[in-house]
């Protein structure tokens, strides 16, 4: 979106900042698909992924005034976001309502090939990682962090930060592999 | 298994999230607006719709603090020109028609040659007239009438603080020539920096006989039996006191030989009559008053949102003199927001998804039974406190239930809008307040009260606490 860091965007930055509904309305819709894409790499559900986008959009309204406008928005953005998803992941920790990694394994997917799998069916595979896999699969692959931030953004070891992002690989090759299989099996019906 | 190297893996999902572009909801803003709605409330918004309310709250102590003031103010200003009497005997010899002597102008009526040196005449009753030029005063009883107030006052508020009684009972003072030692050192003494003893003066002092006496006898004699007397005032009532010990330090002169002041009286035609008593206005009996408050309600007192309204018509029966028993009606609109812990779900609800919390909208007829008693009452103010029960009548309530996940189809109860009818005796009522009367007729109140839930109310069954600050207007019929 390079057209945003832009006068229109300097402009509904400044309608924020004096806590007008409507600029704050367009800058939400503006980043809307770039930020809820984020929270959803990061989250099980769709409505977990809203549930993170709005309290990150909440503390982007509310902190704009920590904006630096030599910046980049959209940086800034995605850094809240993803620090917002995983204030929720420690809080999920703590309240200890994850399914374990063997109830995550045996989650269908979708039959579909792998060459026609939308974006959506590949985020799918994502979601369907237990959150340690997926948080690390994320920040590491996606966002571009390196073990070291991962395993302090995360409070864990750098060996496993690496550890997780393997297994992160080899359990989606697992279910690219079944979506193949069962593809296979569909077209030999 | 599919054979894909680690970064061609990473480059698949990689490029996917990049290309995702997921569809706007509104109904995603809505509810962040909402959030946003919720926190600047807590502050700017909330202040900006309340301001002239806390305005008007500001305003009621100022204006009293102002009417205070202004009283004050106004009986300073009439111990003032009491003062002012005495300085200006001018003001008064025209007042009266004729030329009293005081002690600052003696040098001036010497060199007049009305009055002879005559230094045994020099006593220090400070205001006095000479033999030789005494006349008798008549004094015009209109025109002594301003002063005679103003003396009244002064004799009310400022004389009888400065000089204790002890000051004139001292044996002899009547009969004979006046002198410093003479006297009671209890009233302390007056400088007077005019009159040497060359002049006739006693070496500067005098004591306070003048100021005091004088105005004792005519505050008193004219307030009283509305003679008028000649004596005269005192012309700077205020001079510097010094302490009645240093008076040992001087020698006793007795060429100062006093004369005692005489004082003639003339009976007025016209007495006039003691100033009358204001008449005790006795308490009304019965009142009326009509009410506004924000009503700011909430349960588990925490999760305050807007404030709703109040309005309230009740009436006031005097049962003893400071002690109402009130009652009426209090139409509300109460807007709240309860955990799902605080809301009591019906039984039908069955294994339906439960709500996470609560969003309440209730319309509320509140019958209250209070007692209210006045813990200060003044003329024009009164501060009371209050305290009873309420009934309330549930005219309309609204309910949305919040779902963590809004979608999910086995939701079956969005929200629940009707009317659980009445609960008998459900609150109980506590306030303070202060009225303002701004005529015999009419009074401002301003009373911040609670009301606390003694049993739960509406479909949710919730502990509904409601706190406020009626902003009243009494009216007190003339019937008593």
């Amino acid at each position: 979106m390079p057209g945003y860091d832009s006068a229109v965007l300097h402009e509904l930055l400044a309608g924020c900042l004096k806590r007008n509904r409507r600029s704050q309305e367009l800058l939400y819709k503006q980043f809307y698909g770039y930020a809820i894409s984020i929270c959803l790499r990061y989250t099980r559900s769709r409505e977990e992924a809203k549930e993170i986008l709005n309290d990150a959009f909440l503390k982007v309204f509310t902190k704009l005034e920590s904006f630096d406008t030599e910046r980049s928005f959209k940086t800034w953005l995605s850094r809240i976001v993803i620090n917002t998803a995983l204030d929720h992941y420690r809080q999920e920790i703590r309240r200890d309502v994850f399914e374990s990694v063997e109830i995550a394994e045996n989650v269908s997917v979708d039959e579909t090939v792998i060459s026609k799998l939308s974006h959506e069916e590949l985020l799918s595979l994502i979601q369907k990682l237990t959150p340690s896999y997926r948080l690390v699969f994320s920040l590491s692959v996606i966002d571009g962090y390196t073990h070291e931030e991962i395993a302090d953004q995360l409070n864990i070891s750098v060996g496993a930060s690496k550890s997780n992002l393997s297994r992160a690989r080899e359990k989606l090759r697992e279910m690219l592999s079944k979506i193949n299989i069962d593809d296979y099996d569909r077209v030999a019906r | 298994m599919i054979e894909l190297p680690d970064d061609e893996l990473d480059k698949l999902f990689r490029k996917s999230s990049e290309e995702l572009d997921p569809q706007y909801d509104p109904e995603d803003w809505n509810s962040l607006k909402k959030r946003l709605d919720q926190h600047d409330g807590k502050g700017a918004a909330w202040f900006k719709k309340w301001w002239p309310l806390g305005l008007l709250l500001l305003l009621i102590p100022i204006g009293y603090a102002t009417y205070l003031w202004k009283s004050d103010n106004t009986l300073e200003n009439g111990e003032a020109k009491v003062g002012e009497l005495s300085p200006k005997p001018e003001q008064l010899r025209s007042e009266r028609g004729v030329a009293g002597t005081v002690s600052d102008n003696t040098k001036k009526t010497s060199s007049t040659g009305k009055q002879k040196a005559n230094d045994q005449a020099q006593t220090e009753v400070e205001v006095q007239l000479p033999a030789t030029e005494k006349r008798e005063i008549a004094l015009n009883p209109e025109a002594e009438k301003p002063a005679n107030k103003k003396l009244l006052k002064a004799n009310k508020r400022d004389f009888s603080k400065r000089f204790p009684e002890s000051g004139y009972k001292t044996a002899g003072v009547e009969s004979r020539p006046l002198l410093p030692r003479s006297r009671s050192k209890a009233g302390g003494v007056y400088l007077e920096p005019n009159r040497s003893k060359t002049e006739g003066g006693d070496g500067a002092l005098i004591l306070s006989e003048s100021g005091s006496n004088t105005g004792r006898n005519t505050t008193d004699e004219l307030a009283n039996s509305g003679q008028n007397a000649t004596t005269s005032v005192n012309p700077e009532p205020d001079r510097l006191a010094i302490p009645a010990a240093m008076l040992a330090n001087r020698p006793l002169s007795w060429k100062n030989k006093g004369v005692e002041p005489q004082i003639d009286f003339v009976q007025p035609d016209n007495i006039p009559e003691p100033e009358a008593k204001k008449e005790e206005v006795p308490l009304a009996k019965w009142a009326v008053r009509f009410g506004y408050s924000p009503d700011l309600s909430t349960v588990g007192m925490k999760n305050f949102t807007k404030p709703g309204t109040a309005v309230s018509l009740l009436a006031e029966l005097s049962v003893l003199p400071r002690l109402f028993v009130q009652t009426g009606a209090v139409w509300s609109r109460k807007d709240y927001f309860a955990e799902a812990g605080s809301y009591i779900l019906p039984e039908r609800w069955g294994y339906k998804p439960k709500p996470e919390s609560v969003d309440g909208i209730c319309k509320v007829l509140e019958i209250p039974l209070n007692l209210r008693y006045d813990i200060v009452s003044g003329q024009r103010s009164r501060f009371f406190i209050g305290s009873g029960i309420s009934s309330y009548y549930m005219l309309n309530e609204k309910y949305k239930y919040n779902y963590k996940y809004p979608d999910d189809p086995n939701i079956k109860y969005p929200g629940w809008e009707g009317t659980s009818g009445w609960f008998l005796l459900s609150h109980l009522n506590a306030s303070a307040g202060y009225e303002y009367r701004i005529s015999d007729k009419l009074s401002l109140l301003g009373e911040p009260y609670a009301r606390i839930p003694l049993k739960r109310v509406g479909y949710g069954k919730v502990n509904l606490v409601t706190m406020g600050f009626w902003l009243s207007l009494r009216y007190t019929p003339a019937f008593r």
